[in-house]
């Protein structure tokens, strides 16, 4: 073990004497109330567990508890401690306590006062108390059970979005050899939970991201894609899981900074991946490792006739996202431009049947798109729904009726000037 | 699985199903060799309440609202490290195996509170590591407290938007950059040909594409061809592979259907050299792929080449599987013809060959013999075939023959239904009675006549009798005989003599009642039968008497 894991083992040590510690101050409180010693006694505890030297915080989320993001191990007395102090602070209103070294006798005082009201119900003492060394804030969809706050769907989806694009990144930054099948198991799970919860959201996310298209990005695309179209042909979650990680696993391997290489190509680079799938289980590798090799060595060495259906899917979002990034132009394509290159090469490049079901998948606007209105001006799609149409024109957000005529610009034309 | 159930006690509980997934899981932990017994016995337990959801709880194990199993040191440990990792609640699916359920115990023994755990888990639920299962996942805690720092707009990319468009306007391209961006594909290509398009619904897929999209994507036979292709090309693949699992996957996929490209690679399999295929086979065969391939081959394939191939092909326990699996199915006019065509192809004596007679039960024994008879096998042939079928087969067999089978069969027939149980006969019996030959009812006279069957109900043997005595001309003759021969079962005589009693031939009654010596040796119930009938007849024939020659 280095140093620096010694380090974090005593960090989470104290992080739990300090939980351990607080919660005997609630229950003091809550049984003899402030003046008495014995609840003097719990915060000199809770003073002699806390030694540290740096700010750190506790987080209760669903249940578990965290220090500074790290799952604490509890022990099952331990769990139950932890559960009862969860429901003190979510009747506070709060999901993470954040300590400064050191806090008073007085503060910690305050706090067991605070966490014994919220033991007893829904209390707003909280509130109106900001002590110096003592920090807490709710963490939205932090809660679980009946207490739970919904989360905005839209919300929901845009982060989901934004950590699989943080995972895709941080994929590509490591050696892809051997395959992180945790990881992007974990990022597709996240694809899919944004296209369930909405859809919009997440194409909306991955478009207009401020960064650029980077290869992350398009890998990510077309895996969320995949999951778009596989989710409209209700297919199960675990067709839909293996064709997105099939795509996922293409474009990381297959993409260059702008173009790179065709898909069976691509497929091939994936080899190393059919190495030690199994190494992590203990009963053979799982049903769905082995799916996505079996894809992969399709895609790499059998002809497109003897594919499934749903292959095609994949090899076509592939193609499309490759296209994405053009060799020799500072410019990428929106996703309106990819689907009218879809449309044209229908029948020829790409099957009928897939091309529809994708331009089937995404509104006639999506997000991102180019549009010029009626009286000349330019402007970019940035949520279309049936109901209304909102774009950016001369730098600002405006509403446009559905039935406003607009006409949908290629990239290109946009930056020939509209 | 019905055999199985009925050594279960009838009520299972929800409480015996999740103390026997408890004890799976312990015996899991503990490596015990007897880890598949007990899956065995937990799944065939669960199939009692096959929709019974287990909840996974920090406190233990859920149902029905009541704490099963409840979470301490030495049980249910395992709860809250899974339910840490999402893990809300287990069922079975469609086609859970007992393999399936020891796969799961062994991952949830394994884990532990950390983090690493957690994750791993949940990777391997991601991963549809169990297959037969339904399990409900939630986000992980370690997942949920991810997106929190994570501070959204909902607005997000407007802002982006903005920055991009105005560098759009300001952009000025080189001219180098023009005429190459000049030559790119959605340069030359007519945005509005899409929007028109679009606009007239030209993109939409129409209901025979809708129909084909969810074709695909429910299709089970493209994956199966395409692992075992894999599979069979790719040695990397194969040294990670279960043979176990695989074979019960490859078999999950058939229940879905077999279409001539399946067949096609499983007859491919088989020739196969390689050891890796050898393996496999065998796996597949320990999992009964006959049996599933003949309960689920679409019968338009029976009808060709690649199904005489794939019997040619497997090994003789397998073709028997298979040929019965089909046979099973033969009810349906499409499946019979399909056979029909097969076995002529292959040849009557083969396929006669191939299912030994002693593989044939009362379920399978009547279709075959209608194949038979199908594709013209001799008489002779025939009545060979059922002579030597075990009893139940030999009835069940008889009752789709042809009446001149019949008489030509008829001792083989009543030394098979002699010996069948009283069940086998309450089952097999009635189709047999409901045949109008007159054969059927000298058959079931002489048995009854003979007292060879066993123990059957006064109902059944009333049936028989009745059926013993249709469309003959002196039925009351029958009942006579019935009632004195000292070989018919006493209660199938007292019953000949109260049908002979409400025919009111008192001649015959008078016949069947006469007294004899050998009397003295019938059963108490049949000497007291005679007496009592015989007073009746005095007393009826003193009435008559005194009615001839009144005083």
């Amino acid at each position: 073990m280095s140093a620096q894991d010694h380090e974090l083992q005593d960090d989470l040590e104290i992080a739990i004497k300090t939980l351990q510690a607080i919660f005997v101050l609630m229950r003091t409180v809550m049984a003899h109330g402030t003046a008495h010693p014995l609840t003097h006694d719990s915060v000199r505890r809770v003073q002699e567990v806390f030694v540290v030297e740096s700010p750190w915080a506790l987080q209760w989320v669903r249940g578990g508890v965290f220090r500074d993001q790290i799952l604490l191990e509890l022990s099952d007395e331990l769990y139950w401690r932890a559960a009862t102090l969860s429901t003190a602070l979510e009747h506070l209103g709060v999901n993470e306590l954040s300590f400064k070294p050191t806090p008073s006798a007085e503060e910690w005082m305050a706090l067991g006062e605070a966490l014994a009201l919220g033991a007893l119900g829904p209390h707003d003492v909280l509130e109106t108390r900001r002590p110096d060394r003592l920090g807490w804030r709710a963490i939205p969809n932090a809660s679980w059970g009946e207490d739970a706050q919904e989360i905005d769907p839209e919300v929901f989806a845009l982060i989901q979005i934004a950590l699989s694009l943080r995972d895709v990144e941080a994929m590509r930054a490591e050696a892809l050899h051997p395959w992180p099948w945790a990881t992007s198991l974990r990022l597709l799970r996240r694809l899919e939970r944004a296209a369930e919860a909405h859809r919009r959201a997440g194409t909306r996310a991955l478009e207009l991201a401020p960064e650029g298209w980077t290869v992350a990005r398009r890998a990510c695309s077309a895996a969320y894609q995949v999951v778009c179209v596989l989710q409209d042909a209700r297919a199960d979650h675990f067709l839909q899981r293996t064709c997105a990680h099939t795509a996922l696993a293409l474009a990381l391997h297959g993409y260059d900074e702008t173009l790179g290489v065709g898909v069976t190509e691509a497929a091939a680079r994936c080899a190393p991946l059919l190495q030690g799938l199994g190494e992590s289980a203990r009963s053979g590798a799982p049903p769905h490792h082995m799916r996505v090799a079996v894809n992969l060595h399709l895609l790499a060495s059998a002809p497109p006739t003897s594919w499934p259906g749903p292959l095609h899917l994949c090899a076509m979002l592939y193609e499309l996202e490759r296209q994405r990034r053009p060799e020799r132009v500072s410019f990428a394509l929106t996703l309106t431009d990819l689907m009218a290159s879809l449309a044209q090469d229908m029948g020829t490049l790409h099957p009928p049947l897939w091309a529809k079901a994708l331009i089937q998948a995404h509104d006639t606007y999506p997000p991102g798109a180019h549009v010029r209105l009626q009286d000349g001006r330019l402007g970019m799609i940035i949520n279309a729904t049936p109901a209304h149409i909102e774009a950016l024109i001369d730098g600002q957000l405006h509403q446009l009726s559905p039935r406003a005529p607009l006409q949908l610009l290629s990239s290109m034309e946009v930056f020939l000037g509209g | 699985m019905d055999s199985t159930r009925a050594t279960i006690a009838p009520a299972t509980s929800a409480r015996q199903i999740a103390t026997a997934f408890e004890a799976l899981i312990r015996s899991a932990r503990q490596h015990a060799r007897g880890l598949s017994l007990v899956a065995q016995r937990t799944l065939e337990l669960w199939s009692d309440m096959p929709l019974l959801a287990i909840e996974i709880q920090p406190a233990g194990l859920i149902a029905e609202e009541r704490v099963l199993v409840e979470r301490n040191a030495r049980e249910a440990a395992w709860t809250l490290p899974a339910f840490m990792a999402g893990v809300r609640a287990i069922g079975l699916g469609e086609d859970v195996t007992a393999d399936d359920l020891a796969a799961l115990a062994m991952e949830l023994t394994h884990v532990q509170g950390t983090p690493e755990d957690i994750e791993r888990l949940q990777s391997w639920l991601l991963a549809d590591g169990a297959p037969g299962l339904k399990i409900a996942v939630q986000t992980s805690f370690v997942e949920v407290f991810e997106g929190q720092d994570i501070q959204i707009n909902a607005n997000v990319g407007a802002e982006h938007a903005q920055r991009m468009a105005f560098d759009a306007q300001a952009t000025t391209l080189q001219a180098q950059e023009l005429r190459e961006g000049g030559a790119l594909p959605e340069a030359r290509m007519a945005l509005e040909l899409f929007s028109t398009g679009r606009a007239s619904r030209g993109f939409e897929l129409t209901v025979a594409e809708r129909a084909l999209v969810s074709q695909s994507v429910s299709a089970s036979s493209p994956w199966f061809i395409a692992e075992l292709d894999a599979l069979l090309a790719q040695p990397a693949l194969q040294q990670c592979t279960s043979l176990d699992r695989l074979a019960a996957r490859l078999l999950r996929l058939l229940r879905h259907g077999v279409d001539a490209a399946v067949l096609e690679r499983l007859v491919a399999l088989h020739q196969h050299k390689a050891s890796f295929a050898a393996q496999l086979q065998k796996t597949l065969h320990a999992a009964h792929m006959g049996a599933q391939l003949g309960a689920h081959l679409a019968p338009p394939l029976l009808h060709t080449p690649l199904f005489r191939a794939l019997v040619a092909a497997l090994p003789p326990e397998q073709r028997v599987e298979l040929l019965l699996g089909v046979l099973e199915r033969s009810e349906a006019p499409d499946v019979f013809e399909g056979l029909r065509v097969a076995a002529q192809a292959i040849g009557p004596h083969e396929i006669i060959n191939m299912l030994p007679h002693d593989v044939l039960d009362a379920a399978h024994a009547a279709p075959l013999l209608r194949l038979l008879l199908a594709i013209s096998v001799p008489p002779e042939r025939i009545t060979q075939i059922i002579a030597q079928l075990q009893p139940a087969a030999a009835v069940s067999a008889a009752t789709s023959l042809p009446e001149i089978y019949l008489m030509e069969l008829d001792r083989t027939l009543i030394r098979a239904i002699a010996r069948l149980t009283p069940a086998q006969a309450l089952a097999l019996l009635p189709p047999l009675m409901a045949r109008p030959e007159l054969v059927i009812a000298d058959i079931l006279y002489t048995v009854l006549a003979e007292g060879r069957h066993s123990d059957w109900s006064h109902q059944l043997t009333e049936q028989c009798l009745m059926r013993a005595l249709s469309k003959q001309a002196l039925p009351e003759q029958r009942l006579i005989k019935l009632t004195r021969t000292r070989h018919a079962h006493t209660p199938t005589r007292v019953m000949s003599l109260r049908q002979l009693e409400r025919f009111g031939d008192l001649d015959a009654l008078r016949d069947a009642v006469r007294w004899r010596v050998r009397e003295l040796f019938d059963p108490p119930e049949i000497a007291n039968a005679m007496r009592t009938r015989r007073a009746r007849l005095t007393d009826i024939a003193a009435v008559a008497k005194r009615e001839e020659d009144p005083p």
